[in-house]
């Protein structure tokens, strides 16, 4: 009785070692990743014609299509909608950036969002601007270090002209600090990638919030300094 | 000396202001579609597309188009727009700026010509931008969307990848066999070349192949991206990942789907079947001990 007993525990065990480097069936399905997944809708959007879910471009024949006399190009005044399908959409939360009177030597701080709603796999926020702070013939330069690679703490009395930081996101990277500790780059003329989002948000707005800064030299000359800054957004393919 | 006192004076008493501007009006808010056109054009050939504009603001924007071009300067996959006066009339749109009041839209045709871009891949981008006019004393913010044109004119570019890297856990536990690889394009940095690569992950043997298309890797790059494959398989099985010519294997210790619970069961069998043994035998030596 204890013999079959041990041969009955001893072949079990034979069973279970031997199934461990056998390789069974396969039954797999589709791909799926959480930084790069496979969405056709979105990936492929060129199965169809304009107009449908996806887009394709249409052969234009020999003839030059552009102009206005053979302008496909119109208006759809009702056809706004919340979110469209394969499309990126970049709001701000403010039409204009206040930084008040600035006395040299104490910097002035601003702060706008930039939210985005996007169907995209991942997406990019870029910044340039026109131009430095302009009034009249005067400037008010970007601060001399510091870049959006290789953001620099502010010191305060020492850092003067503009520069801005990240101070909220999506997985912030480290890069721009953390509160009383922020490192600050110049906003260059080209456009220059700040941020990047990969994965899908999930129908999920995210905000980004950008705190322009600024301090000027005691020799500035007073004026109205104004330029414009512009926030881009795309897909990253 | 007086005079840089002077400015000092104006600076303090007279001010620079930033800010005290009468506002601009509502924040800006801009949506593009779609994302990004992918063609192919045969040498010669025109064709046309769109891109769909909308104003979600509460107020009319004047939107201005152009037409950039972009590479990828990063492993990140961060792009770098810039203009090409070589190729600007390449590209062209119907209108190059227009006036969306609150909530409307727009569809703004495009045409592309590709006689008048060289041949291979082409990386193009149709930007909207929200146009403000300088406001004195304020620092004033535009938005700007993009959709991107990734062509290829006639013959491709060089589409030869390397595998540069390729993680996969030596033990794979759960519904899916995951890992990361690192695509590289070879070609010369200084070439305006890129491809998606077309990945296969084979599971050997038994296993189901499965393809996918992995992102842009632009001439110079490598990108790195995670994959999973769903699986339901048992014992050591060779995974192979493959990027257009390029092959990686590895050998890894499957337990996924359905077999993680027969071989949780058949150990907890086991265990339980042990414990038994040991059990009954020290009663069995109990029973003898007592009898003598």
């Amino acid at each position: 009785m204890i013999v079959r007993r041990r041969v009955s525990i001893l072949f079990l065990g034979m069973a279970t070692v031997t199934s461990l480097f056998v390789a069974a069936p396969v039954y797999a399905d589709s791909m799926s990743s959480t930084s790069y997944k496979i969405d056709t809708s979105v990936a492929a959007p060129f199965g169809g014609q304009a107009g449908s879910s996806n887009y394709k471009m249409v052969v234009g024949g020999g003839e030059a299509l552009t102009g206005s006399g053979a302008s496909t190009s119109y208006k759809l005044s009702h056809g706004y909608v919340a979110q469209l399908q394969q499309s990126v959409q970049l709001s701000l939360t403010t039409a204009s950036i206040a930084l008040g009177t600035l006395t040299p030597g104490v910097s002035k701080t601003g702060t706008v969002s930039a939210q985005v709603l996007t169907d995209a796999p991942s997406y990019s926020l870029s910044i340039a601007q026109n131009n430095n702070l302009t009034s009249g013939i005067n400037t008010i330069s970007a601060i001399p270090s510091g870049t959006i690679a290789s953001p620099v703490a502010w010191v305060e009395g020492t850092t003067k002209g503009l520069g801005f930081t990240l101070t909220a996101a999506p997985a912030l990277p480290g890069k721009w600090g953390t509160t009383g500790n922020y490192g600050y780059a110049a906003i260059p003329s080209a456009t220059t990638t700040l941020y990047t989002r990969s994965g899908y948000s999930g129908g999920v707005q995210d905000t980004v919030t950008l705190q322009p800064r600024v301090d000027i030299a005691a020799s500035q000359v007073a004026g109205n300094y104004t330029n414009t800054v512009t926030i881009t957004a795309t897909t990253i393919p | 000396m007086k005079q840089y006192l002077l400015l000092i004076v104006v600076a303090v008493i007279g001010g620079v202001t930033l800010g005290f501007g009468s506002p601009v009006g509502a924040a800006d808010n801009l949506q593009i579609r779609p994302l990004q056109y992918r063609e192919t054009l045969d040498v010669g050939q025109q064709k046309k597309g769109v891109v769909d504009i909308a104003n979600g603001s509460d107020e009319t924007e004047n939107v201005t188009l152009k037409v950039q071009f972009f590479k990828q300067v990063s492993d990140d996959g961060t792009l770098q727009f810039f203009d090409d006066p070589d190729q600007a009339d390449a590209i062209t749109l119907d209108v190059d700026n227009v006036e969306l009041k609150a909530k409307e839209s727009a569809r703004i045709g495009f045409t592309v010509d590709s006689s008048k871009l060289p041949q291979g891949d082409i990386f193009g981008v149709i930007f909207a931008t929200t146009k403000h006019e300088d406001v004195p004393q304020t620092i004033v913010p535009s938005v700007q969307v993009g959709t991107l044109l990734l062509l290829q004119n006639g013959m491709a570019g060089p589409r030869t990848a390397a595998i540069s890297s390729l993680n996969i856990g030596l033990f794979q536990f759960g519904s899916q066999i995951k890992g990361s690889v690192g695509v590289k394009n070879p070609a010369n940095i200084d070439q305006a070349t890129g491809f998606f690569p077309s990945m296969q992950v084979s599971v050997e043997p038994w296993g189901a192949q499965t393809k996918f298309e992995g992102p842009l890797v632009y001439a110079g790059r490598t990108r790195t991206f995670d994959f999973s494959v769903p699986s339901n398989q048992f014992g050591v099985y060779k995974v192979t990942v493959s990027a257009n010519n390029a092959v990686e294997s590895r050998y890894v210790f499957l337990i996924t789907g359905i077999w993680r619970v027969v071989v949780s069961g058949v150990f907890v069998f086991l265990v339980l079947l042990a414990v038994g043994s040991v059990v009954v035998r020290k009663v069995r030596r109990g029973r003898v001990k007592k009898q003598l």
